[in-house]
């Protein structure tokens, strides 16, 4: 079980949704991939399709306007 | 996450400031106060009318699309109650050849852009470096678009004149149509969506990282309202209330890109050209002789969107200043400013205007604008995968590997 981080501050959306996608497709099943973005649409985005496509999600706020979304790979 | 001693911050500058433009004009106070809460709410959900068009298309993904589409319903009963009583319609506005063309051109613009113009000058409160950029970019479009304006041709393009609905069709007809209209388009994503996530029901959250919702409020009131903010479809419904109630108040509902056209006519006038005759815009454009730019009512309430948007973020400790990643967002940022900003001259308005309170006013140019506004912003995520997404993704991914 593995942790992958992905930084992408200072993307703009839709990027961080197209990282995470690209990243999941790599990383085994039970994996963590962590994204952090200070894009509040993309992270509520994220969020929302992650646990749509069936993954576990948590998102949080590290600092202020920073935010990690946790996905684990479910399938 | 409400900041006890920054909570102060936001209320001081509603007060001073709308006693301060009650001042200088009656009335003038409504139109900070709401623009302050339109500018806070926008920012606190994060409601985003590129994200609604792109995302079924990018990714499948539905969640603002479905939420605005429930904002214009309510929105439509609001306004139509509104309309009855005071007898006052909304924005109903001038259509032809220009608002297709022009929504094609906005929505490639703003799937560039990263924002459409609310949600540029949203984003540049919360300090987002890019839409500074794609602010000065709208700036051009609107001072190339006002030129423009004055031409025949584009006067003839918007030669159909103003069609209000229910004066054609009727109120109950033209309720009942626009309600069948509004649910085909929530049949239509859902079954987008459906098709690229598949039946599965989404998974809910918690796994092994706790939720930070940091120092609570200590009125309840605020809290529970920051949760409803914090949901799209909450976010979406408070804009639409917003919406409606500032319809109510002041008899003009939510427009911001008109405003800023006059900023541009005015950019002209100071740099020594006077523009030239314009049908459409000749009953309103060219008058700023009158009052100055400040005590404008609409002036007034971009501001308030702007300083909204930076007192809400800050006071919830979600501010802070986001340089941007890549060279490429600043000339993405820039071109597609200027195409948000042709392209709303040539459609006399943006997509608040000629859809968030053009469609609830039941003005006919609205659904005009909306298929080819989706045509544009479909054309736009062809041609910012190709310029901007990819790229960028690729730039990313190498110095990941790093």
């Amino acid at each position: 079980m593995a942790e992958h981080l992905i930084d992408a501050l200072g993307e703009m959306c839709p990027i961080p949704n197209m990282m995470l996608r690209e990243k999941l497709k790599e990383v085994a099943v039970g994996d963590i991939v962590i994204l952090e973005t200070d894009h509040f649409c993309a992270k509520q985005i994220l969020e929302t399709e992650m646990r749509r496509m069936g993954h576990r999600v948590t998102a949080k706020q590290v600092m202020p306007g920073v935010w990690q979304v946790a996905v684990r790979k479910v399938r | 996450m409400i900041r006890q001693h920054r909570r102060w911050m936001v209320f001081l500058l509603a007060a001073i400031g709308g006693w301060l433009f009650e001042r200088a004009g009656p009335g003038l106070a409504w139109h900070w106060l709401f623009g302050l809460a339109f500018g806070g709410v926008l920012v606190r959900s994060g409601v985003c009318f590129v994200a609604a068009v792109r995302d079924p298309v990018l990714t499948g993904g539905t969640t603002y699309t479905r939420a605005i589409l429930a904002a214009l319903a309510l929105s439509t009963v609001g306004f139509t109650v509104v309309t009855l009583i005071t007898g006052q319609t909304g924005t109903v506005r001038p259509f032809g050849w220009g608002t297709v063309i022009g929504g094609l051109i906005f929505g490639i613009g703003m799937v560039l852009a990263g924002g459409c113009v609310s949600g540029t000058i949203m984003r540049m409160g919360d300090g987002f470096a890019m839409q500074w950029v794609g602010f000065s970019g709208i700036f051009s479009g609107l001072m190339l678009g006002t030129r423009l304006s004055g031409s025949p041709w584009l006067n003839r393009s918007l030669g159909a004149g103003k069609v209000f609905l229910p004066s054609v069709l009727g109120w109950p007809a033209s309720l009942a149509l626009q309600f069948v209209l509004l649910l085909g388009l929530w049949f239509l994503a859902v079954w987008q969506e459906t098709r690229r996530f598949g039946l599965r029901r989404a998974t809910d959250g918690q796994d092994g990282l706790a939720e930070d919702n940091g120092e609570d409020c200590a009125w309840p009131v605020l809290n529970r309202l920051d949760d409803w903010l914090r949901r799209p479809l909450g976010g979406a419904l408070l804009l639409a209330g917003l919406n409606i109630g500032y319809f109510a108040v002041t008899g003009r509902p939510w427009g911001i890109i008109t405003e800023m056209s006059y900023w541009a006519s005015e950019a002209w006038r100071w740099l020594g050209h006077l523009p030239g005759g314009s049908a459409y815009l000749g009953d309103q454009a060219w008058q700023l002789q009158g009052p100055g730019l400040l005590t404008r009512p609409g002036t007034i309430f971009n501001i308030g969107i702007l300083i909204g948007a930076f007192a809400i973020s800050y006071a919830s400790a979600q501010w802070r200043w986001r340089p941007m990643r890549h060279h490429r967002q600043i000339a993405a940022a820039w071109v597609g400013g200027l195409l948000v900003g042709l392209g709303s001259r040539l459609a006399v308005g943006c997509n608040i205007g000629n859809l968030f309170s053009g469609l609830p006013s039941l003005s006919l140019h609205s659904w005009l604008f909306l298929p080819s506004l989706v045509v544009g912003g479909v054309l736009g995520v062809r041609i910012a995968s190709r310029l901007l997404f990819r790229p960028v993704l690729r730039l990313s991914s190498e110095r990941a590997k790093r």
